[in-house]
This record gives structure tokens, C-alpha cells and sequence, in this order.
């Protein structure tokens, strides 16, 4: 069998078979603070995963999603608060007793065991006889599409095979949950997209808790129930994939999840006035908070017109004068970074086709229906 | 050098360098083979240059009862130092190559010590010491050689400790393994090969050693080379050159297994 098949299209048919699902466990962290050393690293965290949830953990790198994972594992103490598994406190208790699997980045196999040995190995550590593991082994290698590959040693493996290896010995022994820290990180990005897929299959198939720590927005997006986007050892937002980019609740959520366009305002009542144009809109939705926001949108839902003209507002479209800055090309789309007539920049992305040429002017069309408002400081800092 | 591709300045430069090397090793390694055509020389002194060919020493060599006695014991004491070495060593080895922790670098400098002080310094300071214990024989020449012995398996130890992937303690840990299931079937085995050489440096420390087994030996107790020194000093045969030759033989069989054993050149 070709290793690098799908596993998603031969774990397909067999998902209808309700057979080997396991009890997954929830998970619920309460006020966690953790410091290395005199340097915080998480600042009273509170989460709750549901058992059997899909849960991605998306943040820049030292944002606090990693130690979260090790919290979990049972790898690192917190410093204060509490790490709930199924409902216990895991105070005290060692990774080798909280039944969880983990996946990490790479280089994670024992290099001086078989495949069969490597996956066989929790079973050993369980005290399951070796007749008995030989079966399981090689069932849990037929789940990650390698059944073929157990003599191998895990150098002779490509890397997606090696993480393969990997996902099939952290859940051989049918943990009630599974940590991954960005399991995907070290492929290549057409085999990363192939293993995304699998492993949305597996997590269907099993139906065990996933924490995915990631910090490629794409993946966690595209394969997970609810997102918790971390900045600075703090949660900045958790929310399902669509309304963390939709809807971000703060600056840095729509930085981070993608490219946007957002002008600076004041609020009064349910209106508000833009900067530098003076024009004033009506808000949808919920009344805001009174002060300073930004009104933000996503870059796909921002369109440009042919004449720049005045700012005007009719209805909820709104016209702002822009001047283009550079352009970048993307394949499928174009990004043009612009500055606008309110004086704030951001990014417009447009289909293929005739792309502005950099001082190029512009309008761009706004609809104010699908912002979000997004209360900052007097400064212009976010307000937490 | 992995290009393949030999410029004329390259290969005139290895060609120089071989050259150069080939005294080196002459230097080196001649003193330790002039005692192999002295052990098959015809004459009954030991002399140079030899004469003739006879395996007689070598008879007289393995029918001697002292000879085997001294053979016995200096197995026994290379054995027993080993296996302390080892239970010494590797947990230190772990210890200074896996963690960080205070005073580590002190501990480590205290621990190689025993290689840079002058042998006879230590082999005065454990026979006045051990004297008075009563560690004499088998036990006090083994461990007195540990003492020497040490260092190697800690450095070996501690080296393939540090190369040791973190990661793959804490997934052995997540899949269902205490620490001392982690240590046995995990750490152990990656380390297995510096253990080796480890092993073997400090048996071949221990069979070859002569100042401290001259201070520890008793005349009814002696090793190899504290045998070979006695009767060296009263001038004699040469069965000294034969059993010289048979110690050769084996401290180079051992460094060559090493060196051959697949995994050991990584």
C-alpha cells in the first residue's frame, strides 16, 4: 500500500461502524497561573473543553499554548489554579497515570524500537501480554494507513509517516484524550493538509477529546470545533472558527486569524463618527460601548471601486477614499495593502484581474452590516 | 570531504599529511611491538634484537601456576572495579548530562580529578588509608581502580546523555511509564553504547594498571603487570615479554571490538 494514501478516504466507510469509540474525558482549567522562574508565562487561565471536542490552541510563539499542553500532560505544575481531567483534580498525579495521549512536534518515536515496538509500546507499559499486543498493533497501524510498516525502524520512515507512527501509539491504549503539539509542524505544506484531514477523520472515527496546539491559523480554522486564540499567557478569545474570524474580539484575535482593514471612530449612542472624514454611520447589531473603536472587516469582504470621489455613506455602504500602497500576488487572489482617507491602513484583497498599480487612487466599499466593532483605549491601544 | 571532486592541491595536501602521519604512529606504536619478537626470541634473557623463534615462553607463560594466579586476580580486580565504575558512573554520567542543577560544574570538576592527579599521589594517599581499613586484596585494588576508572564511564555517559532527546522521556512518560520503567526502557537503551566504551576504558584502566596495584598488592596477591614489574626488576626471562604480549593482545582486542561494534562510531 502506498503510505502516503489518505487515510481519510479508507477511514470513510469504516466511520460508519460505531465501534471503537471511547468515553472522551472534558477538560477544565481554573484560574491557572504558571512563571518560569520570575517570567509569567500564563496569568490566570480558565478553559473548558467538552468531552470529545475538537479544541485548537492558536497563538504566536511564547503566547502560552504549549505550557497550557504540558499543564495538561502533567509535564509541568501550575503555579496556582486547578487542571480537571473527566472531572478530577489532577493535582499530584504523574502523565503516566492521567490516560491522555500526546503527539509532538517530531523526533518523538524511541529510535532504538521497531514501529511495532513503538506502538506496542503503552500496551507493554499496561502489562498486555505480547500475544494479545500483536493484533492491537497492528490494527492501530492499519488506522494510520502503515500496516505494512512495523518491522521499519522510525529512521527508515518519512517524517509523515514518523508522525503517523506517532498518533497511532498515542492512541493504541484508547486514551480519553489527545494532546497534540503542532504534530504538523515540521512537514511540508501539501503533506500537512493531507495529515489535516486524516487527523479530522481519526477525531471523528474515535470521537476522543483533541487539544491541537498550532500556531498556523489555516489549521486550526479548518480543523477544529472551537478555537482559543492566546497572546501574552493570556485567552484573547475562544469561539467557534467562524466567529473568532468574523468576529474577533480584539485587535490582535484579527491580526492574528488574517488579513483585515478596520478605521478608527468614536462612539456616541448607537453612531459613530468616523476619523478623518467626519461622516457618521449608523452601528448594527447591539449597542457598542461608548468611545473609541474600530470598525473592522475582513479583507474578502471589503471590495474597491473605480472612483475615489468624497467619502460618502448611503444606506449601510460606505465609500472611503484610498490611496493604494503595494500589491502582493497571491495566486487565487491579490493583496493590496492601502492607506485610507481616515488615515488608517489595512488590507484589501481582490480577485485576479487588472490589480492598481502602487498611488493608484481608489474607493473602497465598505458594508457597515458585517463589522466588527472593536473598543480600543484613548490611546489607541486595545482595551482588554 | 563529501564532494567527490579532488582538486590537484587537495590530494597533494592528503598526500603530504599521510606522509607526515606515518612516524607519528611509527613513534607511537613501535615501543608497545618490540615486545613481540622479544616474547618468541630464542635467548635466555630478554635482549634486543632477537634472536631465532620459539614459543617456549609462551609454554612456560601458560604452564606457570603464578602466572595464572596473577591472570585470575587481575580479571578479578578489572571486574569488580568495572561493575563499581559502572553503578558509580552511569547514574552520575545521567545526572550531569540530562539535568542542571547547583554546584554541577564543582562535581563534575571533582569527578575527573583522579585522571589529571599523578597516579602515585593517589596510590600513597589509598595505601595509607586503606591500610588502615584493612581494604587490601581483591576489594581494595578494585576499588582504588574505580576510582581512576570513574571519569571514563561518566564522560562517555554524560556526552550520550546530553545528546538524548528530552522529548522522548516525557512521550515515554505520557504513554504509560513510570520514571524507573522510563529509565530502563528508555534512557538505558539509547545510552547503551557510551555505557560500552565506558565499560570497556574502565576495564582496560584496571588491567593494565601498575601504580596503585604496587602499593596494594601483597606478595600473595598480585595482578598481571605489578607480576611483571617484579620479576622485570630482577631481570629475568622472557616470559615477561610473552605475558606483555598476551596483556597487548587483549587491551587491543577489546579498543578494536569497540571501535568495529556498529553503533559505537556514531
Amino acid at each position: 500500500m502506498n503510505a502516503e494514501t489518505p487515510l481519510a478516504a479508507q477511514v470513510a466507510p469504516a466511520a460508519a461502524v460505531p465501534a471503537d469509540r471511547v468515553a472522551p474525558a472534558g477538560i477544565r482549567l481554573l484560574g491557572i497561573t504558571k512563571s518560569y522562574g520570575r517570567l509569567p508565562v500564563l496569568h490566570g487561565l480558565d478553559l473548558d473543553v467538552a468531552p470529545g471536542e475538537f479544541i485548537a490552541m492558536l497563538g504566536p510563539s511564547g503566547s502560552g499554548k504549549t505550557t497550557v499542553l504540558k499543564l495538561i500532560a502533567g509535564f509541568e505544575t501550575p503555579d496556582g489554579g486547578t487542571v480537571e481531567l473527566a472531572g478530577r483534580d489532577m493535582a499530584g498525579i504523574p502523565p503516566e497515570r492521567r490516560n491522555l495521549g500526546v503527539v509532538f512536534q517530531n523526533y518523538s518515536l524511541f529510535p532504538h524500537m521497531t514501529v511495532a515496538e513503538n506502538v506496542g509500546f503503552p500496551l507493554r507499559m499496561r502489562r498486555m501480554p505480547r500475544v494479545q499486543r500483536r493484533a492491537v498493533i497492528q490494527r492501530a497501524l492499519e488506522l494510520v494507513a502503515l500496516p505494512d510498516h512495523g518491522a521499519r525502524m522510525p529512521q527508515q520512515l518519512s517524517g509523515g509517516q514518523q508522525q503517523r507512527v506517532a498518533i497511532a501509539r498515542a492512541i493504541i491504549y484508547e486514551p480519553a484524550v489527545l494532546l497534540m503539539d503542532e504534530p504538523l509542524g515540521a512537514l511540508d505544506r501539501r503533506l500537512r493538509g493531507e495529515m489535516q484531514l486524516e487527523i479530522k477523520a481519526l477525531h471523528a472515527r474515535l470521537g476522543v477529546t483533541v487539544v491541537y496546539v498550532t500556531h498556523d491559523q489555516d489549521e486550526a480554522l479548518s480543523m477544529s470545533d472551537r478555537v482559543v486564540v492566546f497572546n501574552k499567557g493570556r485567552i484573547e478569545q475562544v469561539g467557534l472558527p467562524q466567529t473568532v474570524y468574523r468576529h474577533p474580539a480584539t485587535l490582535f484575535v484579527a491580526d492574528f486569524l488574517g488579513d483585515s482593514l478596520a478605521i478608527s471612530a468614536t462612539v456616541t449612542g448607537r453612531r459613530a463618527r468616523l476619523d478623518g472624514i467626519g461622516i457618521e454611520v449608523a452601528l448594527p447589531g447591539l449597542a457598542p460601548p461608548c468611545g473609541r473603536v474600530k470598525l473592522l472587516w475582513r479583507s474578502d469582504r471589503v471590495a474597491i471601486g473605480a472612483s475615489p470621489g468624497p467619502a460618502r455613506c448611503t444606506g449601510d455602504t460606505l465609500v472611503v477614499p484610498a490611496t493604494v500602497l503595494a500589491s502582493a500576488y497571491g495566486g487565487s487572489a491579490v493583496r493590496l495593502r492601502v492607506r485610507l482617507a481616515t488615515g488608517d491602513s489595512g488590507t484589501v484583497v481582490v480577485g485576479e484581474g487588472d490589480v492598481p498599480a502602487a498611488g493608484t487612487a481608489l474607493g473602497v466599499v465598505l458594508d457597515i452590516a458585517v463589522a466588527a466593532v472593536l473598543p480600543i483605549g484613548d490611546d489607541g491601544t486595545q482595551l482588554r | 570531504m563529501t564532494s567527490g571532486v579532488d582538486t590537484a592541491g587537495e590530494r597533494r595536501t592528503r598526500y603530504a599529511l599521510a606522509v607526515l602521519l606515518v612516524p607519528v604512529v611509527v613513534l607511537l606504536l613501535a615501543p608497545s611491538l618490540v615486545v613481540i619478537p622479544m616474547s618468541v626470541s630464542n635467548s635466555l634473557v630478554l635482549s634486543w634484537p632477537p634472536q631465532g623463534f620459539t614459543l617456549h615462553w609462551y609454554g612456560k607463560l601458560f604452564g606457570s601456576a603464578e602466572w595464572l594466579a596473577s591472570a585470575q586476580n587481575s580479571l578479578e580486580v578489572a571486574a569488580a572495579s568495572t561493575v563499581i565504575c559502572l553503578l558509580l558512573g552511569v547514574p552520575a554520567g545521567i545526572a550531569f548530562g540530562l539535568r542542571d542543577w547547583p554546584g554541577k560544574q564543582l562535581a563534575l570538576a571533582m569527578v575527573v580529578t583522579p585522571v589529571v592527579i599523578p597516579t602515585i599521589v593517589l596510590a600513597i594517599g589509598m595505601y595509607a588509608v586503606y591500610a588502615r581499613l584493612g581494604l587490601a586484596d581483591l576489594w581494595g585494588l578494585a576499588a582504588g581502580h574505580a576510582m581512576i576508572g570513574v571519569p571514563f564511564v561518566v564522560i562517555t555517559t554524560m556526552s550520550a546523555a546530553r545528546q538524548l532527546n528530552p522529548v522522548l522521556l516525557l512521550a515515554a512518560r505520557s504513554l504509560g511509564a513510570p520514571p524507573p520503567r522510563v529509565f530502563l526502557h528508555v534512557t538505558l537503551p539509547l545510552l547503551r553504547f557510551a555505557i560500552l566504551s565506558g565499560t570497556v576504558f574502565a576495564f582496560v584502566t584496571s588491567w593494565d594498571e601498575v601504580v596503585i596495584a604496587n602499593f596494594l598488592t601483597t606478595p600473595t596477591f598480585q595482578t598481571i603487570p605489578v607480576q611483571m614489574w617484579n620479576q622485570l626488576t630482577e631481570g629475568v626471562d622472557p616470559t615477561v615479554a610473552a605475558m606483555a604480549t598476551t596483556l597487548f593482545a587483549v587491551t587491543t582486542g577489546l579498543m578494536i571490538a569497540l571501535m568495529c561494534s556498529p553503533r559505537a562510531r556514531r
